[in-house]
């Protein structure tokens, strides 16, 4: 507990130089006391200790968790699962009829990954995810979703408009392919199947791995080509 | 289809893009709800009902969220709702822990560890 105020404290200290004028109070060379943090800040602040003196919540975990989900677990892993499923034909049949399986063939499950459906794209059809609710997201396999996923932009124009949102992100989609945008929920995470770039006959799991981006994941990129 | 890595959507901060969490409240936010969750104190799917409505709620007041610091704003009030509702505290309680840390800081010489 002690160590957790005390790392607490050092954060509150490196905010000091770098966000002061936000602060809710004055500041000056003549006020001594330790930088107020912003109100959401000493809001969790506050729910974090009632919980830990409540027992429901120890820090130990909490750093764990973020520790998971900023150095461990990210796109790198669902790059592994679309550079199986290219390799080898079996793997990705059973990707498409129960993704949830095959993608735990892999070791990733778990934390809203437990219902995953795989969209594959093909020529004929582009797929696109989002969640039009909040942020819902396949964690064991992409990790937490970046900012822009979380925008309402993002989340009101891809399914108004995915075309022009997939150009805006580079993709430029021929009028004969299908678009499709795929919603998804806290019970059902999507994740799609980029294709594999021309040219990469030759390349063994770990090269194809490399080349699969957290975007062509979500469809709003495509797998990269051989540079 | 080509793809282009120059992407021009408005509302991308691509010098962010690899940042996980925006701010420490973040990610201490992400943290507690999921191991309050994983503790069983709420199904994940009632949070993300709650955190909707309060999305919702926020759209009411903000033009466009932003996903950064708004979106973790809403993210906040559902859990404050989610402790209520589930009698892990009271708003009562809440608040008085926020003006106990607030007072901590100002009364707390600068480069000293804060303590309540």
């Amino acid at each position: 507990m002690d160590t957790k105020k005390d790392k607490d404290n050092s954060h509150s200290h490196s905010h000091s130089h770098s966000h002061s004028h936000s602060h809710s109070h004055s500041h000056s060379h003549d006020d001594h006391h330790s930088l107020l943090p912003t109100d959401p800040e000493l809001r969790v602040k506050a729910i974090e200790t009632l919980l830990l003196s409540k027992g429901l919540i120890d820090s130990e975990t909490l750093d764990e968790l973020i520790d998971t989900y900023e150095n461990k677990i990210g796109p790198q892993n669902g790059a592994k699962v679309v550079a199986k499923a290219w390799v080898d034909s079996d793997y990705k049949k059973r990707l498409l009829e129960d993704a949830t399986s095959a993608i735990r063939e892999l070791s990733y499950q778990g934390r809203q990954g437990e219902n995953m459906v795989v969209v594959e794209n093909t020529p004929e059809i582009h797929n696109v995810i989002v969640c039009t609710l909040c942020s819902c997201y396949p964690w064991p396999v992409l990790g937490i979703p970046p900012t822009w996923y979380k925008s309402d932009e993002y989340r009101s124009r891809t399914v108004r408009e995915p075309r022009k949102v997939l150009s805006e992100f580079g993709v430029k989609v021929d009028d004969e392919i299908q678009v499709k945008v795929w919603d998804s929920t806290a019970e059902l995470r999507y994740l799609v199947l980029p294709m594999r770039p021309e040219g990469t006959e030759n390349m063994n799991e770990d090269e194809l791995a490399k080349l699969v981006t957290r975007n062509s994941m979500i469809g709003t990129g495509l797998a990269e080509n051989i540079k | 289809m080509n793809n282009q890595s120059n992407f021009s959507l408005p509302f991308i901060n691509t010098s962010q893009e690899d940042i996980v969490f925006q701010s420490p409240w973040h990610s201490q936010l992400f943290a507690i709800t999921v191991q309050l969750s994983e503790q069983g104190n709420f199904l994940w799917t009632e949070f993300v009902e709650i955190f909707g409505e309060s999305l919702n709620q926020a759209r009411l007041k903000i033009q466009s969220l932003d996903g950064n610091d708004n979106y973790f704003n809403c993210w906040l009030n559902a859990l404050e709702k989610i402790i209520v509702d589930k009698n892990m505290g009271s708003l009562q309680n809440l608040s008085l822990l926020k003006e106990n840390w607030t007072k901590a800081y100002l009364a707390t010489p600068h480069g000293q560890p804060v303590k309540i």
